[in-house]
């Protein structure tokens, strides 16, 4: 057998294979942070790259930050769904998904910061429920359909969560004087 | 605050919302991933399957068929001439090879097929409790929660194979005419690891010493 060492050749490697090498360690990391738990974790990884594989023509390995959004979408999503299996005293509420923590403490410091920023640390701290949705269809440019296989849930759930998504935000954002 | 929630001004901010939330994370987590030998057959499984065309995907099961029935005919075939077709000389050439902090990725190029060998000597007081023929996994364990796990993967032809090159203390010994890399891990685990024509085969144990497993290698039929 002869054994030699030659450059990496990406163009060699399949489209998921470069995916997978590339960003196995960041899942796994997100995965244990959540779950704290390594067999867990393991699980994530394989999962997530099976749901990525389903929509690998949706991914363009050479936009970095979208790719980085997606996994860490998904990888979030497939962890509180592990979490809402666990036993009851390690449980997440739906109540807990949906609970919209606020963004500010003192409503005259952030009434005062600039219309965009606003908007941005109002949709960070959204529930993820609305959050991830809105990640994947916006900036992913994913089709409900394929959402819906991703997150395992029905195509009117996601336009429904879309639709919810977006009035929450309209709400919060009109409370802001 | 009078913005209009559109579908045009969530395409602009929500990317912004993913840098931010970007921002965060770590580019390059230092947590190391040592991934177990069954995640990576899970995993190799399914890299193997991203290289398939769709048409190959769907034709899969119908060629499994064929392929019955072939054999089932070579076989006959046999039978009545007498004859025994010798199999073709295995050849695998490594044709690259990623160093990776926690291993090294390689690919090979295979002709040939091999037999898998099977362990004819398991240590004392250990049992079989989990066999999996398709993964090429068995798994023993005894009352002390000892376990050994064996592992043996068909290297076929433009496949990749990630193996653990990460160890505490290891040596390299040859058994049986094979190279074998007996290794321990920082946990304890000793990992023994060779190839043997395009067969890849992993001994991992984690409480067992190495004259054991060496013995075990030794009576690998």
């Amino acid at each position: 057998m002869l054994f030699y060492t030659l450059n990496l050749n990406e163009t060699q490697k399949s489209k998921f294979e470069r995916l997978y090498i590339q960003y196995r360690s960041l899942v796994f990391y997100l995965a244990y942070e959540k779950l704290e738990d390594e067999m867990e974790s393991e699980n994530v990884v394989h999962d997530v790259f099976m749901k990525a594989l389903r929509c690998l023509d949706n991914i363009d390995i050479e936009q970095v930050e979208k790719t980085r959004a997606f996994l860490v979408t998904i990888t979030r999503n497939h962890c509180i769904n592990m979490l809402k299996k666990r036993p009851k005293e390690q449980h997440i509420s739906w109540d807990e998904l949906e609970d919209w923590q606020k963004p500010y403490e003192d409503a005259d410091l952030f009434a005062a910061l600039p219309e965009e920023n606003q908007v941005l640390t109002i949709i960070e701290h959204m529930p993820p429920l609305y959050k991830e949705i809105l990640l994947l269809k916006y900036v992913n440019e994913l089709d409900d359909a394929v959402i819906a296989s991703l997150l395992g849930i029905k195509e009117e759930s996601v336009r429904k969560r879309i639709y919810r998504g977006k009035k929450l935000l309209k709400k919060e954002l009109d409370e802001v004087k | 605050m009078r913005v209009e929630i559109t579908d045009e001004y969530l395409y602009r901010i929500m990317p912004k919302v993913a840098e931010l939330m970007m921002a965060d994370i770590p580019n390059k987590p230092e947590m190391p991933f040592e991934p177990s030998s069954e995640f990576d057959k899970k995993m190799k499984k399914l890299i193997r399957k991203s290289k398939r065309p769709g048409w190959i995907k769907g034709m899969n099961h119908r060629l499994s068929r064929v392929a019955c029935l072939v054999i089932c005919m070579i076989a006959a075939g046999a039978v009545l001439t007498g004859t025994v077709l010798a199999n073709e000389t295995v050849r695998m050439k490594l044709t690259e090879r990623i160093v990776m902090d926690d291993g090294v990725m390689e690919y090979f190029e295979v002709s040939g097929e091999g037999v898998i060998k099977h362990l004819t000597y398991i240590p004392e007081g250990y049992e079989l409790i989990a066999k999996d023929e398709d993964a090429g996994v068995e798994e023993y364990q005894n009352s002390n929660q000892g376990k050994i796990v064996y592992v043996t993967w068909v290297i076929e032809d433009g496949m990749m194979l990630f193996r653990d090159t990460e160890f505490v203390n290891s040596k390299n010994q040859v058994i049986n005419g094979k190279d074998v890399t007996i290794g321990y891990k920082g946990n304890g685990t000793l990992k023994a690891q060779w190839f043997d024509e395009n067969v890849y085969y992993l001994i991992e144990a984690n409480s067992l010493n190495d004259t054991e497993i060496v013995k075990m290698i030794e009576n690998i039929q």
